[in-house]
């Protein structure tokens, strides 16, 4: 049981976007992918959620091609969270989240309010959870988009859930960036598949039990955090000079880019 | 911003004052007029129509000036001013952005442009397949879909509108769908000319039991339908993928919505001539007020849109009476300084302008 891609490309007119990538998002599992702007991260999660079909090879969900579950089947299984997000009309911060619950099977009014109170909880957006959402600064409204695709698979069920996150620190502070990463590993701990798009090769060291490094639409290095993100393979794919180090306090190893 | 106060009111109030509007809206429209008929007359002259006791001669002025005029006129201004709304509502969901109207993007002239083409050709051919009843709906439904498909192209890069190229691709419609009326009043005869400009400028004047027995099926079907797809709709507020993501299957619900709202624009501005900006103002109001969720939007639009069509043509056959003013020349009387007033408050909105 898990999130599959198995070879897949993805060509626009004569350009190709992702090259033979394969890949596997595992329940309790959280997978990184990492790779210089362009190298088609955001479209490898694009295959991976459905929403835009492989131009050779495939995606499986449960060992079931993507596109052959239907748009509801797909979205009680795996929540989206996506790189932009424009909403110009006046939701409250609450409503988006409970839009989230949409595809869910309805509990009782009293458990749907209980779940869309502890996702609104779990990124710190209760307390103005009925402000309106066009008036949040960047980082608010990211927040507020995680609490929603937290909502979409909060509840555990019968099958495996999905979370796939495309950059979800982006505009996020460094305490929020913790603190949505340890969101990912709390639903991975609880059995769900985690992919996240990411830019910052410490916070994969930090998060991910398995890191995919793209460069060019191709995969560089596959495996775990200690194997993928070396100074070999990051200098050459994103072309700086960089040490890894190891924090006097923990023995972590991280990683620093030389000026 | 919406009022936070009114959201909190629950949907009985909201569904309660906007009724008694509703009720309130159709006694003035049956009583006001070139002859003013007082409330327990009209009551009289309904309970005789329904069977009643007999109260007036039934070819007295008051009983011909109720039931042959006015309230056909009423029942047909309250189900075309609802459903424009309802379109409006929808195409600002469907293109994401509150500033979409179908009078702006052309939906209207281009149903308009295809009625006046069958009334002006009709005069020189006769068209005794189909009655004109049924012919006229059926051309203005298929121009406004024409001009629909024409700019859900134009507009959409990679499913998203942008908002300019929509309001532009509309300008450009309603120039060319403008120039096409002018040529056909070249060629009009003089009583063609006559309803010309009843579809210039809109009008419930030809409102008869015999229109509303053709539109208003159609027009009662949009206004059960629409507010079903609420929950869809709400969750492409969000985005194309996103409503996607979250198991709505958009480029269905798309197809059907915007059918829907062709439907309800092609039947109003056959009965009733291009009346704009209906759509435009009366969902904004409702969102200004109780927010943007369309199981509420929807609905509350539709009885706003009833409402506010229905007073503006107590109105506008009022004020020169016993002239009679067309009602879309009100509307866009007050339309279009609010549309500008929109304009104004999103101007620094890189998202909708």
């Amino acid at each position: 049981m898990s999130l599959r891609a198995v070879d897949v490309s993805s060509r626009v007119g004569s350009r190709t976007l992702l090259d033979q990538v394969s890949l596997n998002v595992e329940p309790g599992r959280v997978h990184a992918v990492l790779g210089p702007n362009g190298a088609g991260k955001s479209t490898l999660l694009k295959l991976l959620s459905g929403e835009q079909r492989t131009t050779s090879g495939q995606v499986l969900l449960e060992d079931r091609n993507i596109s052959a579950w239907s748009a509801l089947e797909r979205a009680r299984r795996r929540a989206v969270l996506p790189q932009s997000e424009s909403l110009s009309f006046d939701f409250t911060v609450r409503q988006v989240v409970s839009l989230g619950r949409m595809p869910c099977q309805l509990q009782t009014p009293t458990r749907e309010n209980e779940i869309i109170a502890a996702a609104l909880e779990a990124t710190g957006v209760l307390q103005f959870d009925q402000r309106l959402y066009p008036t949040l600064s960047g980082g608010e409204r990211m927040r507020v988009q995680l609490a929603r695709v937290l909502a979409q698979i909060w509840e555990s069920a019968d099958h495996p859930r999905y979370l796939l996150l495309d950059e979800p620190t982006a505009s996020l502070d460094l305490a929020h960036q913790h603190s949505c990463l340890r969101l990912a590993r709390r639903f991975a701990a609880d059995g769900t598949g985690v992919l996240l798009v990411l830019h910052d090769p410490n916070l994969a060291l930090t998060y991910a039990d398995d890191v995919t490094l793209l460069c060019c639409g191709q995969i560089v290095a596959q495996g775990s955090p200690a194997q993928v993100l070396t100074q070999e393979h990051l200098e050459r794919v994103y072309g700086v000079k960089i040490d890894i180090l190891h924090s006097p306090t923990t023995q972590k190893p991280f990683i620093a880019v030389h000026s | 911003m919406p009022n936070i106060a009114l959201q909190r009111l629950s949907r009985r109030t909201i569904a309660g004052l906007l009724l008694v509007a509703l009720a309130a809206t159709a006694l003035l429209a049956l009583s006001c007029g070139s002859l003013d008929i007082p409330l327990s007359r009209i009551w009289a002259i309904l309970w005789q129509a329904l069977g009643g006791t007999p109260a007036v001669t039934p070819d007295s002025a008051e009983n011909i000036a109720i039931l042959q005029l006015r309230l056909p006129r009423l029942i047909l201004g309250l189900m075309i001013g609802g459903a424009l709304a309802q379109a409006g509502a929808t195409m600002q969901a469907v293109f994401r952005n509150p500033l979409a109207d179908p009078g702006l993007i052309g939906v209207s002239s281009g149903a308009a442009l295809a009625a006046i083409t069958v009334i002006v050709l009709g005069t020189h051919f006769t068209w005794d397949f189909i009655p004109l009843r049924w012919l006229l709906p059926l051309a203005s439904f298929i121009g406004g879909a024409i001009v629909t498909l024409m700019v859900v192209r134009l507009a959409s890069v990679d499913g998203v509108a942008r908002p300019s190229t929509l309001l532009l691709a509309g300008l450009a419609i309603n120039a060319v769908a403008g120039a096409g009326i002018g040529f056909l009043t070249q060629i009009a005869d003089a009583s063609a000319l006559r309803s010309l400009s009843f579809w210039m400028f809109g009008s419930l004047g030809k409102a008869g039991w015999s229109e509303i027995l053709a539109g208003a099926p159609l027009l009662l079907a949009v206004l059960i339908w629409l507010p079903r797809e609420a929950r869809s709709l709400n969750a492409l507020l969000l985005g194309e993928a996103e409503a996607q993501h979250l198991g709505v299957n958009v480029e269905q619900l798309k197809r059907r919505v915007l059918f829907l709202m062709v439907l309800a624009v092609g039947v109003s501005v056959a009965l009733a001539g291009i009346i704009g900006f209906v759509g435009l103002i009366v969902p904004h109001l409702i969102r200004l007020a109780f927010g943007p969720d369309h199981r509420l939007l929807l609905p509350a639009s539709a009885l706003l849109g009833a409402v506010l069509l229905s007073l503006a043509d107590t109105a506008a056959r009022t004020v020169l009476a016993p002239a009679e003013l067309p009602v879309g020349i009100l509307t866009a009387l007050i339309g279009g300084p609010f549309f500008l007033a929109l304009l104004m408050r999103y101007r620094r909105s890189s998202e909708v302008l």
